[in-house]
């Protein structure tokens, strides 16, 4: 029994990569460019940095078995190889191999640049969800939430995506800490502009931590240097119906009703039908 | 040490392939002379690049060296173990400049294979494809450089200040990118810039009703400013840079729809521009209705005849009607995007169209080096060309005339529903209200080309994730490219499945949208009316594939690229081969809620006699009977019965209601369908329309609700016709038309 186990853990990770194989596809000129490198790699069989550009190029095809073989193939040439371990975390954290990924950042010896450090900070992100509700969920989201910290303070373009990231590695499924998540999206907007997906992100703290007239604030801020206020009008229509302040919710709803339904428009689209059916069924529910 | 003072305005750049040094320049050290090396294995110290330092023992040869390629003129030694190579070779050389402050910047054009680092009297001036930080002789190069990169010379514009007066040493490190690869090559060609050139640009980025961006770089670092005005010979306005710097970047105050000449140079004066190719129009104010000409190139970026040809193509074809703006649709730059492979593929190869046109683009998953396309591209966060702020350069939106512009990325950010983009890209369709709303990013949502729509995962989350959202928000046109043809749909909604889960049900408008052929596709412009996507990828190479998805009436593996006229309620979108040919075209009309669009508005006697009418009172008015009514008086709000007819009555409404569906007038009267809908025909021979040539003619509707013809029910917007050709003398006008 004890060996069937030993086999069958050895064979779990080439069964992973031959399956992830069967589902890649042809990808065009990836394919051509990976043609291009077999030449030359038959030409410099020794070439380990060959080698480790065609790994890259099988890794953004997602051929994890081809992208694993070339990269032990790299080892055999010169284990010293710069980029090598750094590659290895980057096919790790493709395959959700959290814990992985990070024994290879360790090795990795090359500078921390942008690319490291959010390459980090996604697998920390990575293992802290994993992790999640689990006796070291909350050391995890730590970590993962100052790798994002790092990353957005040193990056020279940092996205919304990356902030929403740091905010959501704050705060867990144990709540974790709403006041720093909401200024980690402070800072973000700071940076970025006032991005509706900032906004919402602290929308949603904000009422979660019961910070309902701060979250009012927010939506009259956004509702003033939005084109069409009806959408905030209705979130906070919605948000106060939740909360409890039904005769506000009414007034709040009805005025975004007005807008939605009352200005002649040029163009009509579902989104603006849905708001208005959104702020139909909440006030029927405050009736 | 000389390296924290000039690192501000130490900026290194690649460019593109070596050509003879500008008038006045001065060649300080020519490529193929003498260099002394140091090929033993040995690790030097850092003081090895100091011009003092001891190399009087070292061998000499002539450039190119290296070795393994067998093109060097001098072979270097790479040690005794072909699979232990010397990391680092060591280059020298000694040369006198007589009055360094001729010069107000230095050209480093440089070959190396793998990587380098330059130094002059001891001071930094270049490194390439070397990591930042500490490097020594155990160092590796970043990539392996292969095939036509190891004969190419980078151009590097750095600063003269390490220049000395009398004798200077130049110190050469190649670094291997591994112990175990085949070769190294090394020269390098030293120039003095005496005067300040513009090696990029002038080009356009960023237009808006109120703004333009101008970027353009110098070979050396100098306070840039734009000169603008009315016109060549008066640039009356003057704009400028934030700080002397090699990379320029003016936003200019505008006014809408303005056309403006331009010159770019420093506060002494101009250094290009000020003439008749250096003009521009602002975009008009958004929701304005303005002809518009937009041209779209998808995966251009080959540098080579075949993405020239292309252009050729186009530059032919509009002539003189100027290009309103233009897309580029991602893969601007084989194979990685480099700043070297962008001037190639971008600033050598359009330089005509990026100094006269705003140019906008979506990044590729060729886009591989950020720092560059974000470089290269200003691109508005902020909401400042139109649209909702987006936070980030990857997608973003802008307005032009009565069209919306939405451009998503499909390659680096999340793609998921919930994302950031997905709440940016639904806060943006919820509030803008243009007449035309176009979108575009890398990969397709449907092709068969030589990526597939079923499988690829970046192609497969934009179709579930974004289409319904754009559909939602009655997007009329997606662009994308990467698969290298040209594939372009029906007129098609809510198909977000792979390919064989397409249905007829999917199929908004069947017919080819040629108003040659079976009619424009005609929508109102709401959610789910219809979408054309368009698939034009094959801008620089074309790829043969199977080409088969159902959603898709035409496809092709050819070169070309798209041509897009709008005006008004129209659209009409062309794909314009390399060869100068149309291979396909397609017209998309949208017209008022008030519900009657035309295909066109004139009529000429030795053209198309037809003008085709569509009717669309909405689902209320279901089953309801309509009648056409007509009038050559005009427009008015003239009450009629328990209507208000938007025609004035006079003797043309009595012909036409006396020939109703007569072949001249089909489908002008009868039943709408279940969506409220009809279509009419307005079809008159050559002597009618010879009849009324220089007259317009007006049509609307009125339907009836209710059984017994009992109103009111839907009174629509008067459409014109106006007949062209031949003015004829009154005489000869039908009586009933006077």
């Amino acid at each position: 029994m004890a060996s069937l186990r030993r086999i069958a853990s050895l064979l779990r990770p080439a069964f992973v990569l031959a399956l992830t194989a069967l589902l890649t596809h042809g990808h065009g000129e990836l394919d051509e460019r990976i043609a291009a490198l077999d030449a030359r790699i038959e030409r410099a069989p020794r070439d380990a940095t060959l080698v480790l550009e065609r790994a890259e190029l099988h890794r953004l095809h997602r051929a994890w078995a081809a992208t694993f073989r070339d990269l032990e193939r790299c080892a055999s040439l010169d284990a010293g190889l710069d980029g090598l371990a750094l590659a290895r975390a980057r096919l790790f954290h493709d395959m959700e191999w959290y814990d992985s990924a990070l024994r290879e950042l360790g090795r990795h010896r090359g500078t921390e640049g942008d690319e490291v450090r959010e390459l980090r900070a996604g697998v920390l992100d990575g293992l802290a969800r994993e992790r999640d509700g689990k006796h070291d969920g909350l050391a995890r989201a730590r970590d993962a939430a100052r790798a994002w910290e790092r990353f957005f303070e040193a990056a020279e373009r940092p996205e919304p995506d990356h902030v929403v990231r740091w905010s959501a590695a704050l705060v867990r499924r144990d709540g974790g800490d709403v006041d720093a998540a909401l200024a980690a999206l402070e800072q973000g907007m700071q940076r970025l502009g006032r991005v509706v997906a900032l906004e919402l992100a602290a929308l949603a703290l904000e009422e979660r931590s019961g910070r309902i007239e701060a979250a009012c604030a927010r939506i009259d801020a956004a509702r003033a240097r939005a084109p069409r206020s009806s959408v905030w009008l209705v979130r906070k229509g919605e948000l106060l119906a939740r909360a409890g302040s039904a005769a506000p919710a009414r007034a709040v709803l009805r005025s975004a009703l007005d807008e939605l339904e009352g200005r002649a428009t040029r163009r009509d689209s579902a989104l603006r039908r849905e708001l208005a059916e959104r702020a139909h069924r909440a006030l029927a529910a405050l009736e | 040490m000389m390296l924290s003072v000039l690192r501000p305005t130490l900026i290194t750049l690649f460019a593109a392939v070596l050509s003879a040094p500008a008038a006045a320049n001065d060649v300080l050290v020519p490529s193929g002379s003498s260099w002394s090396f140091l090929d033993d294995g040995s690790l030097l110290p850092a003081t090895w690049s100091d011009p003092g330092f001891p190399d009087g023992a070292w061998a000499s040869g002539s450039a190119q060296l290296g070795y393994g390629d067998g093109d060097e003129a001098t072979v270097v030694d790479f040690g005794p173990n072909p699979n232990d190579k010397h990391l680092t070779t060591y280059f020298r050389q000694a040369f006198t400049v007589a009055n360094p402050g001729l010069y107000l910047g230095l050209e480093v054009r440089l070959l190396r294979d793998d990587g380098a680092l330059v130094w002059l009297n001891g001071v930094e001036l270049v490194r390439d494809n070397l990591p930042s930080g500490t490097i020594d002789g155990n160092s590796t190069a970043t990539q392996a450089i292969g095939g036509d990169d190891e004969d190419r010379f980078y151009r590097h514009y750095v600063p003269a200040s390490a220049l000395q007066s009398g004798s200077n040493v130049l110190a050469v490190e190649i670094h291997q990118s591994s112990s175990t690869s085949s070769d190294i090559s090394f020269d390098l060609e030293l120039v003095g810039l005496s005067e300040v050139s513009v090696v990029r640009g002038p080009y356009l980025q960023r237009g808006s009703h109120e703004e333009v961006t101008v970027k353009w770089r110098t070979d050396v670092a100098v306070q840039g400013r734009v000169f603008f005005g009315a016109a060549p010979g008066a640039l009356t306005d003057v704009a400028d840079a934030p700080a002397p710097a090699l990379e320029h970047v003016v936003t200019l105050p505008v006014e809408a729809d303005t056309a403006y000449a331009y010159a770019v140079g420093t506060p002494a004066g101009v250094l290009v521009g000020d003439d008749a190719e250096h003009v521009f129009v602002t975009s008009p104010e958004p929701g304005t209705e303005k002809p518009t000409r937009i041209w779209v190139l998808g995966d251009s970026g080959t540098a080579d005849s075949l993405a020239r040809g292309v252009r050729d193509a186009y530059y032919a074809y509009t002539g003189t009607r100027a290009t309103d703006l233009w897309l580029m649709l991602g893969d601007n730059a084989y194979d990685d995007g480099t700043d070297f492979e962008y001037q190639d593929a971008v600033f050598d190869t359009y330089p005509d169209m990026l100094r006269k046109s705003v140019l906008w683009s979506t990044r590729g998953n060729h886009e591989r080096t950020d720092d560059v396309y974000y470089d290269v591209f200003e691109l508005p966060t902020d909401g400042r060309a139109g649209g909702m702020p987006s936070g980030t350069e990857a997608y973003y939106a802008f307005d032009y005339a009565n069209i919306h512009f939405v451009c998503l990325d499909s390659y680096g950010s999340d793609r998921s529903i919930g994302g950031p983009m997905w709440l940016w890209l639904r806060e943006d369709l919820a509030a803008h209200e243009q007449d035309w709303l176009i979108a575009f990013w890398h990969h397709p949502p449907y092709s068969k080309g030589s990526h597939d729509s079923d499988v690829e995962l970046e192609l497969r989350e934009m179709r579930t994730n974004f289409l319904p959202l754009l559909e939602d928000g009655g997007v009329d046109l997606v662009l994308g490219g990467h698969s290298h043809s040209y594939e372009r749909s029906f007129l098609i909604d809510g198909h977000y499945t792979g390919s064989a889960g397409f249905e007829v049900g999917h199929l908004k408008n069947p017919g080819d949208g040629r108003t040659g052929g079976d009619g424009p596709y005609a929508k109102v412009p709401q959610a789910h009316a219809g979408t054309v996507y368009c698939v034009a990828g094959s801008s620089g190479k074309f790829t043969n594939a199977i080409l088969n998805h159902p959603a898709m009436f035409y496809s092709m593996p050819n070169l070309g690229s798209l041509v897009i006229d709008v005006d008004g309620g129209r659209m009409d979108v062309k794909f314009l081969r390399e060869t100068g040919a149309i291979d396909d075209e397609f017209t998309l009309l949208t017209f008022p809620d008030e519900g009657l669009g035309v295909d066109r508005t004139t009529i000429a006697a030795n053209g198309v006699h037809r003008q085709r009418l569509f009717l669309d009172a909405g689902p209320e008015h279901s089953n309801e009977t309509y009648v056409m009514v007509g009038s050559a008086t005009g427009p008015a709000d003239v009450p009629f019965g328990s209507y208000g007819l938007p025609l004035v009555p006079d003797r043309y409404t009595s012909y036409v209601l006396a020939r109703l569906n007569s072949p001249m007038y089909t489908g002008f009267f009868g039943i709408l369908d279940a969506e409220g809908r009809a279509r009419a025909t307005l079809d008159l021979p050559l002597p009618r329309i010879l009849s009324v040539t220089g007259r317009t003619l007006y049509h609307s509707y009125v339907s009836f609700g209710g059984p017994g013809l009992a109103g009111p029910g839907f009174v629509s917007n008067a459409v014109p016709v106006t007949f062209v050709f031949a003015e004829l003398e009154p005489e000869d006008v039908p009586k009933e038309l006077r």
